[in-house]
């Protein structure tokens, strides 16, 4: 697509009205195929901006997705285009099982039952994850959770890709892989992260979130 | 008491999961249906608690526990109500109301223990999910939700132990469990609604692919059935 996949357009939110703004008239754009990280403190707001992007949380200002302005008649078409990912990967396995889990998105698409769990195996072998196809999502360790969680995100082969902390409770090997996958996808991706070195290896861009504000721009 | 979830592997833990699920119901509803007041009917509700319990392939040891766990629970309502019989306050026949209640909240935990028993956690949320009905998604989601929570309760236990709360009472640690439990909780559950929101849930029944069904799963609940229409004419066709 044409224009930016993400654009925030003086946006401020705050989580209860009146209250503090945690973004504080914040502008960003980020272009098609852009890979973006957002660096910061934590309680910077950087979990905070990626669930104001879904409309997750109420704001002020502009929001525009995939060429659409964030609002409560245009939310299910975005959010059907947006792959997400929670800082605790366990609140978003919906499924008891991971094939199911992963499989979900591409279901709500319509794609049939069969071909969707292959692009669920799928997802998940570009992950190193596919033995965990078969496994009840109940008894996998966190980082397990992250790549199943991950795979759910990327097997709908989304416009946007939101990421919070996607690295945070992968091992090396598995940084890297993720890392490597990331850098080959075309897709717009926004990345809050702490891990430096993963950020560096697969982002073409880094912001700075400081007290709801983006202070620095780096690389 | 461990629920010890997928150790049972009896008969009828062999069968596919929504049948066990199926005969759990209409096994339940005879022994509710079940007039445990006379001998007979009292004797059909344990022969139906026994029989399930031995096609779950439920141990003895445990089945004792649910007994024992069961006439704990029910002693003080039903020694009230003997109580209040004995004295001419109640109604006249409060001890035999009393057996009943006791006898059959016992056999419903039993029955509902040993089926438990026969399902690890993935399979018994799978079953749960691929029943039909408009509320199994939410179902399916308290339940996955309560296995996780007990999961993070373990850890939470687990640090206390760690920090010096094993061997004696630490009463300011008891009053603090509710206030740290209770928001983790709370946040959980919202967590997981903004997820459920963001993929699009409910997404019931995408996943309901067929099961087979064969000659055991026929067996399982032609037998639960016959439990059911043994009760009713127990109850009913004796009048």
């Amino acid at each position: 697509m044409k224009g930016p996949v993400l654009s925030f357009q003086g946006v401020t939110v705050r989580y209860e009205p009146g209250s503090a703004a945690i973004l504080r008239a914040l502008d960003l754009e980020l272009a098609a195929g852009e890979r973006v990280a957002l660096l910061g403190l934590n309680g910077s707001g950087k979990t905070t901006l990626l669930k104001a992007a879904v409309g997750l949380l109420p704001h002020e200002g502009v929001i525009l997705v995939c060429g659409e302005t964030l609002g409560h008649s245009t939310l299910a078409g975005i959010r059907a285009r947006v792959g997400f990912l929670f800082n605790q990967p366990e609140d978003q396995l919906l499924f008891p099982e991971v094939l199911d889990d992963v499989a979900f998105g591409l279901r709500r698409q319509g794609v049939p039952l069969a071909e969707a769990r292959l692009r669920a195996r799928a997802a998940l072998a570009a992950l190193g994850a596919e033995a965990l196809a078969g496994q009840d999502v109940h008894q996998l360790s966190h980082g397990q959770k992250q790549r199943v969680a991950l795979a759910g995100a990327l097997a709908t082969e989304p416009e946007l890709l939101l990421l919070d902390e996607p690295s945070a409770a992968l091992d090396p090997p598995g940084r890297e892989r993720l890392a490597a996958l990331l850098r080959g996808l075309d897709t717009g991706m926004l990345m809050a992260t702490h891990d430096l070195a993963f950020a560096q290896a697969c982002c073409t861009r880094m912001l700075v979130l400081e007290e709801g504000r983006l202070e620095r721009r780096l690389l | 008491m461990r629920l010890a979830f997928g150790t049972s592997s009896g008969p009828a833990a062999q069968a596919m999961p929504s049948a066990r699920l199926g005969a759990l119901a209409l096994l339940g509803t005879a022994v509710l249906v079940a007039d445990a007041s006379r001998l007979p009917g009292s004797l059909w509700v344990l022969a139906l608690a026994g029989l399930w319990a031995w096609a779950c392939g439920f141990p003895w040891r445990p089945l004792g526990t649910v007994v024992a766990a069961g006439a704990v629970t029910f002693l003080t309502f039903a020694a009230t109500l003997a109580t209040a019989s004995w004295l001419g306050l109640g109604e006249a026949n409060g001890l035999v109301q009393a057996w009943t209640m006791a006898l059959k909240g016992t056999a419903l935990a039993a029955l509902a223990w040993a089926t438990l028993r026969t399902f690890r956690p993935g399979a018994l949320l799978r079953a749960l999910d691929r029943l039909p009905g408009p509320l199994t998604p939410i179902l399916t989601q308290i339940t996955q939700q309560v296995l996780n929570l007990a999961d993070e309760s373990q850890r939470i236990t687990q640090a206390w132990r760690l920090r010096g709360a094993a061997g004696r009472l630490h009463l300011g640690l008891l009053r603090a469990a509710p206030l740290v439990w209770l928001p983790r909780v709370a946040h959980r559950a919202d967590r997981v609604a903004e997820a459920m929101e963001l993929r699009g849930m409910p997404g019931h029944g995408l996943f309901r692919d067929s099961e087979p069904f064969g000659k055991r799963e026929a067996l399982l609940l032609a037998f639960a059935l016959l439990g059911l229409t043994a009760s009713a004419l127990l109850r009913w066709g004796a009048r």
